[in-house]
């Protein structure tokens, strides 16, 4: 019954976090590959962005994406192909660890149209889990003309208060450190819920700003 | 003389029903491979949807504490071993062993 109804809550999970995600602004994240011919969406907003990425793996190395962003705090807009390369994986008995080159090229326009560029952006994925810790290292360098050059950088810790088996909901409490240095507020932390339970995984937090932090994805 | 053959045949009578449904319960076949890497459950979705692209395949399930893929086949249906390691590569993981069950039907 308690296992039906998280299936059930699961199941309204993509339409509350796409109501939230309209209402919100987004930054970029995004664990980049599934399994050579799988689809994956991916929709993250916080305080000052919003970004839309769909993507699909063509090889267990390779994948390419339609990547839509928006920066609030940044003032830009940015469109771009994404390509995203593993350079490594350690499959252990009790862990998992990879490595992802994550870059793209595509289009740029500030806000109010006054600047107009094209873009490119390139950086590195690192994460390493097992069942009951997870951490990841992302960074970024977006070079878009007059329009944007920027160089981000994030990392998260996380563990998971229950072991849950494949097809039961899965539960991490993570805390997210953003370090933006052409940004007002340059670090921001932000503790996060992370739920997922088949292909559909969300998570939800609030920094010391008070501003939300959403994150959808679904693979299909 | 006339005992031991009545004895035999009462053995065989009553040997051929379970020889007949030990046949019956052997009719599919599992392999059950073992997996390095597969900590999460996005990972099991992965491995469920690439093995259910093959044809002999009837179900996946996967149990991450053992680190167990248990792929269940068609009844009369085969799968080899190295086509489990190469899906298994292909999505991403590494096979440690694999072995062979009769499903009970």
């Amino acid at each position: 019954m308690k296992y039906e109804r998280q299936k059930m809550s699961l199941k309204l999970l993509p339409f509350l976090t796409a109501g939230m995600a309209l209402l919100g602004g987004f930054s970029v994240e995004a664990k980049p590959l599934t399994y050579p011919g799988g689809w994956q969406t991916t929709a993250e907003a916080s305080g000052d962005a919003f970004m839309l990425l769909n993507s699909y793996t063509i090889t267990p190395t390779f994948g390419l994406g339609l990547q839509n962003e928006y920066d609030r705090e940044a003032d830009y807009q940015m469109h771009s192909l994404s390509i995203t390369h593993r350079l490594w994986r350690g499959n252990y008995p009790d862990s998992q660890g990879n490595l992802f080159l994550l870059s793209g090229a595509g289009y740029a326009r500030a806000d109010g149209g006054t600047a107009e560029s094209p873009a490119a952006y390139t950086g590195i994925l690192a994460d390493w889990e097992d069942r009951r810790i997870y951490t990841e290292y992302q960074n970024r360098y977006v070079h878009a003309g007059d329009v944007n050059r920027e160089y981000t950088q994030k990392a998260r810790i996380g563990v998971a208060p229950y072991i849950a088996e494949s097809g039961a909901l899965h539960t991490w409490l993570i805390l997210q450190v953003d370090h933006k240095p052409k940004a007002d507020d340059p670090i921001k932390v932000t503790p996060l819920v992370r739920l997922f339970q088949g292909s559909t995984m969300i998570e939800a937090g609030i920094n010391e700003d008070a501003e939300p932090l959403f994150h959808f994805m679904y693979q299909f | 003389m006339m005992k031991k053959i009545l004895l035999s045949l009462c053995l065989l009578t009553l040997a051929s029903p379970a020889f007949a449904a030990d046949k019956k319960a052997c009719a599919a076949e599992q392999a059950i491979a073992t997996v390095d890497g597969m900590v999460c459950d996005f990972c099991a979705q992965g491995l469920i949807k690439t093995f259910m692209k093959e044809e002999a395949v009837e179900k996946v399930d996967i149990d991450l504490t053992s680190k167990e893929v248990k792929i269940s086949l068609k009844p009369g249906q085969k799968i080899d071993d190295a086509v489990i390691e190469k899906k298994v590569d292909y999505a991403g993981y590494k096979v440690t062993g694999i072995k062979h069950a009769c499903q009970k039907s």
